[in-house]
């Protein structure tokens, strides 16, 4: 995935304008590398809300496509990236009031491939137990902090941006978040060090 | 483990964090889903694109404003040459027309004669005036 931490390089703001501009004059291809670039990131804005794959790609989808209907409100001079994962996260927002009834689901927990040995794999079940636990514990405000910082690479720049929050208070409620986490986590600390 | 608590800068990645949290993440989209993903919203987007990118007619206003204000000027100072230029004209045949010997002449010959009279002066009834004998 493209790494969205930081406001990202100049050239890239020059480059995703050159492309909005070419969408705005009608070459409706030009739209395909900012799909490239920002798929990624913005599905994984998504299924942090949502917690399912189809709704997070169908809330890709949408607001992708939002994105291009308001191409022309688009300030080019700056960086597509954050104004169009505050499409996703709105739009995500009121796509969960509406899917009111997935918010109460737990976490989608997705073991990592290539676990062979049996002790190990019951260990890392217990551990992702414990991990899901600690995280559903969290306040919401910080567990999605705590996952598009240190998960999905996103700055706290970006991350205020998208929640309409400072970038300090997002660092605080990231401090917070990670707090909690690590007083929950801790046991297991010396187990992932050994692994 | 460890948080810097500095706010006005993002702090450092704690990659024990990261690792815990991978645990239980989703991972990435994977090639296949993506490209399918992707070819889903470029074909939504072929759809919706020409109407999309199809400029409103405040736009399309705009755009012609400049022309439309200079076509607006243009007409308004024609208009004014136009009706300058009558009402010139309509002044000057409103002067009354010099009187030529030979009019003097008819008029002293038949002093008091109202069907020349009424020639002279340009009065364009169509009345009939009694004939009288010079």
């Amino acid at each position: 995935m493209s790494s969205p931490r930081g406001a990202g390089p100049r050239d890239d703001i020059a480059a995703d304008a050159a492309l909005v501009e070419r969408v705005l004059g009608g070459d409706a291809e030009a739209f395909a590398p900012l799909v490239r670039r920002y798929l990624q990131p913005a599905y994984n804005v998504a299924y942090r809300l949502l917690s399912n794959r189809q709704d997070a790609e169908d809330l890709v989808q949408e607001a992708f496509l939002t994105a291009l209907a308001n191409l022309r409100s688009f300030d080019r001079s700056r960086p597509f990236g954050p104004w169009f994962y505050r499409i996703v996260w709105t739009r995500g927002l009121n796509l969960r009031k509406s899917l009111a009834r997935r918010a109460a689901e737990p976490l989608e927990a997705e073991r990592h491939p290539g676990a062979a040995d049996p002790s190990a794999d019951a260990e890392r079940s217990d551990l992702a137990e414990t991990v899901l636990g600690a995280l559903a514990e969290l306040p919401e405000r910080q567990r999605l902090i705590v996952q598009l910082f240190d998960l999905d690479g996103f700055s706290g720049a970006e991350i205020g941006e998208m929640l309409g929050l400072n970038p300090g208070t997002v660092r605080w409620y990231l401090h917070q978040g990670r707090r909690a986490l690590r007083e929950r986590l801790a046991p297991f600390q010396e187990a992932l060090d050994e692994g | 483990m460890r948080d810097d608590g500095a706010w006005d800068r993002d702090p450092v990645p704690d990659p024990v964090l990261q690792r815990l949290l991978g645990r239980v993440s989703v991972p990435p989209l994977g090639e296949r889903d993506r490209s399918r993903l992707e070819g889903a919203i470029m074909s939504a987007v072929g759809r919706e694109a020409a109407r999309i990118t199809a400029p409103a007619w405040w736009e399309i206003a705009a755009r012609w404003a400049p022309a439309a204000a200079a076509a607006g000027v243009a007409a308004v100072l024609l208009s004014g040459l136009v009706l300058f230029g009558s009402r010139f004209q309509a002044s000057a045949a409103g002067e009354a027309a010099p009187e030529t010997a030979a009019v003097a002449q008819v008029i002293d010959r038949y002093p008091g004669d109202a069907v020349l009279a009424s020639l002279i002066s340009g009065d364009d009834s169509d009345a009939l005036s009694p004939w009288r004998e010079p």
